[in-house]
């Protein structure tokens, strides 16, 4: 079983998410499924792994199916989520710099995470985007974390602004602003590659 | 507020409107006038476009079967755990509450229930202190997977 699943319209995932609430175990693994990659790639942002980013993962959906009853109804389920998701992993980050303020190991490796590109491109386009692909993701290793953050939910969960708000807990005017100045900071790390593009 | 979210201009949040479609119909027809006529605020725009397209082509690698299977035991694991610790530290401080009172309203020397009530403590000491220490450090053990 495998976390790729086609996205569901807003009314499924409503009744999805009423029958996990009721109970049924079924509609909370479909939601896991649904939910999986993009809360390993959401999560990796922050913890730069991706074995620590399905621990988040876990953590994350851990949380959900206990507090499930507090999810009101009809309301979005992509900022509840990646908000819980993100405490989670800044959690994670404090305690492990308390955890590891010297380590004998190397930096963690993050291959595994490097965005992969899109599927309908032929064998050729594929290398060529596998390399923007690894260049883009060391450009986002170079950002702050909070400009890496805003970077991963508007890019590459396409997310809203009044979610991305919510998950941030930052009013829609901020989030404009600083995505504004992270995309800025990006462009100046992707100029090479971004000439190829335009 | 930090210079990570320094204000906008007008133009500036416009020009995020428009690019991430934030915009009514009737703003973005004007916008796109105006980025007709001022070249500037055209090559802006197409910058931020550029690396929303080459963002768009990418997709995050989804978990593999092997991934979700661990996810899922460790899923159902964390669930019996915690409701394992629950009951468990529930019967320990019933039981050890019921035992410090019987014993104190023992015939027992004095003696005997200080010894007995110091081994009760200490041994809870260490069971604590061992358990915080795993708690803390069992997250961040790049081995704890491996089988020894």
């Amino acid at each position: 079983m495998s976390g790729s699943r086609a996205p569901l319209t807003v009314a499924e995932e409503i009744r999805l998410i009423a029958g996990a609430k009721h109970g049924d175990h079924g509609n909370f693994e479909t939601l896991v499924e649904l939910y999986m990659g993009r809360a390993i790639g959401v999560a990796m942002g922050y913890v730069r792994n991706r074995h620590d980013a399905i621990d988040m993962a876990n953590d994350a959906f851990f949380r959900v199916y206990k507090h499930l009853d507090r999810f009101r109804e009809g309301e979005r389920f992509a900022p509840w989520f990646f908000r819980i998701l993100r405490n989670c992993c800044l959690n994670f980050i404090q305690k492990r710099s308390r955890a590891r303020q010297v380590s004998i190991h190397p930096k963690d490796d993050d291959s595994l995470g490097i965005p992969l590109p899109d599927d309908a491109l032929g064998p050729t386009a594929k290398a060529e985007d596998q390399e923007v692909s690894r260049e883009l993701w060391k450009a986002m290793e170079n950002l702050s974390l909070q400009h890496r953050e805003i970077i991963l939910l508007r890019h590459f969960q396409d997310l809203d602004y009044a979610s991305i708000a919510e998950v941030l807990e930052i009013p829609i005017g901020t989030v404009m602003s600083r995505l504004f100045h992270a995309r800025k900071k990006l462009g100046v790390l992707m100029e090479p590659y971004m000439e190829g593009q335009k | 507020m930090t210079d990570l979210d320094a204000p906008l201009t007008s133009d500036q949040e416009k020009l995020m409107a428009y690019v991430d479609d934030e915009m009514s119909p009737e703003e973005r027809t004007e916008f796109e006038k105006r980025l007709a006529a001022e070249p500037e605020l055209a090559a802006e725009s197409a910058g931020f476009q550029c690396l929303t397209d080459i963002t768009k082509s990418m997709t995050l690698a989804e978990p593999t079967d092997h991934e979700m299977r661990r996810f899922w035991e460790s899923f159902y694991n964390r669930s019996e755990w915690q409701i394992g610790w629950i009951l468990l530290i529930t019967g320990v401080v019933i039981l050890g509450g019921y035992g410090v009172f019987e014993l104190l309203r023992s015939g027992q020397p004095l003696l005997i229930k200080i010894a007995a009530l110091a081994a009760l403590a200490g041994g809870g000491i260490l069971f604590w202190n061992t358990l915080r220490l795993k708690m803390r450090t069992s997250r961040f053990d790049r081995y704890r997977g491996v089988m020894r």
